[in-house]
């Protein structure tokens, strides 16, 4: 499959670049509006400025609003098409299919970072926090939890030190509060 | 090299990449199947309207495993997925939302690890079934371009005097490139291109028994040319590894092919 991103192989020190270093968010509030193509999403994005580099870089956040499984990426279109950095809150486990890891440590489960490793290999991971069992649960079910947590894995925060929220601009539509499927619905036979 | 020592490190492994997460109505079973996206597979069971469900928790359907999506594919995509669906025993549903949910029941516990491993199994055949390409991006431009090419010429050149994608009265389905009508002659014309000897074969024999059943024509005394336009510019061009069938087409052609590199050989002609 198209896996390595070649891309950011050839440009590995601008993106990491990207990441490590400080970014602003400009937007206050990241407002959730519905997906135009998938209705089932609803979606928001802010732009980030970037302590050295002066390319575009967005920072999007995406919803379900059947499972509240969130994701939030960070794109830089001059760099690649993919989102450079990603969180996703659930979802299927990812493989790092390397050959110095292994095997029973290959999966990486939800919720996790989506980077990219020098050879443009896409790479998942936990970081501390996401280690702890609790810490991880309660960010599966708080996207603001989530925010930040992405927000102080990649530098980036407001002008004034904090981060940024995200609303729900179609509040009408109820936000399931547990992470699940109501499989009491479904008639299955 | 101890055998068992391997043995041990490889059953440990397998056993050690299968994890669980129990949500408040079910168990996700996150399985030791990856697909090739690089993704392992997950298993929900829940007990609900008294039964054990197993489910893809409609997973495949919304694209959580991150595959292309081909639209062109979808029959073919759906056939693999009846296939598996046979094969593994899955059943589907759509919940009250048109989400397609992937399952199977069982009567008790001890069917439960049988069943993950079917479930299992069938996700991945369906995911890698979504990630192959299916249609054959280089044939179908190459193709695509050398009969607007071809068209364009005779268009340019007989305007309305032919017909392009046409066909003799008394047989409708039979469809020639072109068909020119000159001084109450008719010429019937044929493409052949390929991007390997294999398509390239496909259209000689294309063009062999459509020129066969031309001469079953009751306008087969008013043809005065049956012809190919070779596209001998195109990778598929071999003629020599393709000289019996290039033989055949001249037992039922009223000449030689002409190549597409010489067409102005088709203007003498017509």
């Amino acid at each position: 499959m198209h896996k390595i991103n070649k891309e950011i192989k050839d440009q590995f020190d601008f993106f990491t670049e990207l990441v490590k270093l400080e970014k602003i968010v400009l937007s206050k509030s990241i407002q959730l509006v519905p997906k135009k193509n998938n209705a089932r999403w609803l979606t928001g994005q802010s732009v980030i400025q970037h302590k050295t580099i002066s390319e575009d870089i967005l920072l999007i956040v995406e919803r379900s609003k059947r499972d509240s499984k969130y994701g939030i990426k960070l794109r830089c279109p001059s760099l690649t098409n993919e989102p450079f950095f990603r969180f996703d809150s659930d979802g299927p486990a990812h493989r790092n299919d390397f050959p110095n890891i292994p095997l029973d440590e290959q999966s990486v489960t939800t919720p996790h970072f989506n980077s990219y490793e020098e050879d443009g290999k896409p790479i998942a991971y936990k970081n501390d926090i996401l280690k702890k069992e609790s810490e991880a649960k309660a960010i599966e079910e708080d996207i603001n939890f989530g925010i930040s947590l992405f927000c102080m894995e990649t530098s980036t925060k407001l002008a004034t030190g904090d981060f940024p929220s995200v609303i729900d601009k179609a509040p009408e539509i109820e936000f399931c509060a547990t992470q699940n499927i109501n499989f009491d619905n479904i008639s299955f036979e | 090299m101890n055998n068992q020592d391997i043995i041990d490190r490889i059953k440990a492994s397998f056993c050690n990449l299968t994890n669980f997460k129990v949500r408040q109505n079910a168990i996700e079973v996150i399985t030791a199947y990856s697909t090739i996206t690089s993704k392992f597979v997950s298993v929900f069971i829940t007990f609900t309207n008294n039964k054990i469900v197993l489910t893809d928790s409609g997973w495949i359907d919304q694209n959580y495993y991150e595959t292309p999506l081909y639209d062109e594919s979808e029959f073919i995509i759906n056939r693999m997925i009846s296939s598996y669906k046979a094969s593994f025993n899955v059943k589907s549903i759509l919940d009250k939302e048109g989400v397609e949910f992937y399952y199977k029941t069982c009567e008790n516990i001890d069917q439960i690890p049988s069943a993950v491993f079917d479930l299992a199994s069938f996700i991945v055949g369906v995911v890698n079934s979504f990630c192959i390409q299916y249609k054959d991006e280089k044939e179908e431009k190459e193709r695509e371009t050398f009969r607007k090419d071809a068209n364009d010429y005779l268009k340019a050149n007989y305007t309305d005097k032919v017909k392009l994608r046409s066909a003799l009265d008394d047989f409708q389905s039979i469809k020639f490139n072109a068909i020119i009508n000159k001084n109450s002659n008719l010429y019937l014309l044929t493409y052949v291109t390929g991007s390997n000897q294999i398509y390239f074969e496909n259209d000689l024999r294309k063009s062999i028994v459509n020129f066969e059943i031309a001469s079953k024509s009751k306008y087969r005394d008013i043809i005065k040319e049956k012809v190919t336009i070779i596209n001998d510019k195109s990778d598929g061009y071999m003629p020599e590894r393709s000289s019996f069938i290039f033989e055949l087409l001249r037992e039922k052609t009223s000449r030689e092919p002409l190549k597409w590199s010489e067409k102005e050989r088709i203007l003498e002609l017509i």
